[in-house]
């Protein structure tokens, strides 16, 4: 991979960190498996790799946010996560996050877009 | 055995005992999921070679097991050098490598200190230094060289083929049926072993006094220092030809237990001949103090004692290694163990 492959690749998994936790509490408001979330949020337009996502819900259990369940489905056991209260609390803080950076970015791209469009 | 058996053994091994069970019954219910969607939409039982790509697409057993483990340990310099999956057994070797380093200085200097040997710290702790400082070097170069493959080739493991599980496969003991196999990282970690030992008594050979400090002055080693030098290198070197072919070939059991019991019984041979040499240091001059006397007298003590200790402790791992009901069986049987825990 050339150089600025590489670094465009770091920087994209670097932006998309952050935004797929918001997203995987924002689903977890209804319950879902570890698979069944994927597919959910791959259906949603966001990918999101087996080995991340899975580790990542431990995780977030671990901190908390979310809470899990073992219990039978299709005759199988399997492993139910939702979000906890404390998660709720903290999903709300950071959507209101996500919007204000999410708003300011868009002026700023707004900004630099419109010369562009004039230019052209 | 199913191949989604075996990857959930591959990844088993490397995670954190406490959470392993749970962590693969997880994760074996998630590919589960994902192998009935696959076979829902194909209308037919997936091939081994469709349940192979799913699994691919799962990840690396290594680095699947290391996403999971809370330790995000790793070395950067710059950049990364040692990521957070191979990290864990960076640390054990290198501090194994630290460790034995620092005692066995620990160990001499405490005898010269005994003795009344002039010690210095600061000549003490330079020699430590350098020879710590080198042994982290070449610990680091071949974790790191291991680690750029891994990155580079993330793909290049497979299930298929039982004995060539890559760098995944590196603590595996068993193969999936239960034939023993040699451990890849032992082997790695006795060839690293071999390497640092041998370019340490390289420098310590030429330059005694990183060891001894002001008072190799006062020594003179007994020629059988030099008969036992080159067989002894021969032994340690062998021993790291032996490790290298058991990292490529780690089914090679017999291989490794043939090697390592001439090495041992050659080993066990070398020490016999130092330890019935009589004094292994005597006096520079002929008109030595009886303070210098009192030195040498006490390090030839010490140095009889540590090889003597040592010839018991290679017994003790010969007898060890060479019954099979003490090594072999609790391993395999809880190989077993663990892969019903899996199902």
């Amino acid at each position: 991979m050339p150089v600025d492959d590489t670094q465009f690749e770091n920087l994209r998994l670097e932006l998309r960190r952050g935004c797929l936790v918001l997203a995987v509490l924002a689903k977890l408001r209804s319950e879902y498996h570890g698979y069944a979330l994927g597919k959910a949020l791959s259906e949603s337009g966001l990918q999101i790799e087996e080995n991340t996502l899975y580790p990542l819900l431990r995780r977030l259990e671990s901190q908390k946010l979310l809470i899990s369940q073992w219990r039978m489905e299709d005759k199988r056991n399997k492993r139910f996560y939702r979000l906890s209260e404390e998660g709720q609390m903290v999903l709300k803080r950071l959507v209101e996050e996500w919007r204000g950076i999410n708003g300011a970015i868009e002026t700023l791209l707004g900004a630099r877009v419109a010369p562009g469009r004039k230019s052209a | 055995m199913e191949l989604l058996d075996r990857y959930l053994i591959a990844v088993g091994q490397n995670l954190p005992k406490p959470q392993r069970d749970d962590i693969v019954r997880e994760l074996s219910e998630n590919i589960r999921s994902q192998f009935e969607d696959k076979e829902a939409e194909l209308g037919r039982p997936l091939s081994e070679a469709e349940q192979d790509a799913i699994l691919k697409q799962v990840g690396n057993p290594l680095l699947v097991a290391g996403r999971y483990r809370e330790d995000d340990r790793s070395l950067t310099l710059g950049r990364r050098i040692i990521g957070p999956a191979l990290f864990p057994f960076y640390a054990k070797v290198l501090w194994l490598n630290l460790g034995v380093t620092t005692l066995i200085t620990a160990l001499i200097v405490l005898a010269l200190f005994e003795a009344g040997a002039r010690v210095t710290l600061g000549g003490t702790a330079s020699s430590l230094f350098w020879t710590l400082a080198a042994e982290f070097i070449i610990v680091t170069l071949i974790f790191s060289g291991v680690e750029r493959h891994v990155s580079k080739f993330p793909d290049r493991w497979d299930l298929c083929k039982p004995r060539d599980s890559g760098l995944s496969g590196l603590l595996e003991r068993a193969e999936p049926d239960g034939t023993p196999r040699v451990p890849r990282f032992q082997s790695l970690a006795r060839f690293v072993a071999g390497a640092v030992f041998l370019a340490w008594l390289r420098v310590i050979t030429h330059s005694p006094i990183w060891m001894f400090g002001a008072a190799v002055g006062a020594f003179r080693v007994e020629p059988i220092w030099h008969r036992v030098y080159v067989p002894f290198v021969l032994v340690v070197f062998a021993g790291m030809i032996q490790s290298a072919i058991n990292f490529i070939r780690p089914d090679w059991v017999r291989f490794e237990a043939v090697v390592r019991g001439t090495l041992i019984l050659a080993g066990l041979g070398i020490l016999t001949l130092v330890v019935t040499a009589g004094p292994l240091l005597t006096v520079r001059n002929a008109t030595a103090t009886p303070a210098q006397l009192h030195v040498v007298h006490t390090v030839n003590f010490w140095f009889l004692l540590y090889f003597s200790m040592l010839a018991i402790a290679v017994v003790c791992v010969a007898v060890f290694s060479f019954v099979p009901g003490l090594r072999r069986a609790p391993r395999v049987a809880s190989e077993n163990g663990r892969k019903r825990n899996f199902i």
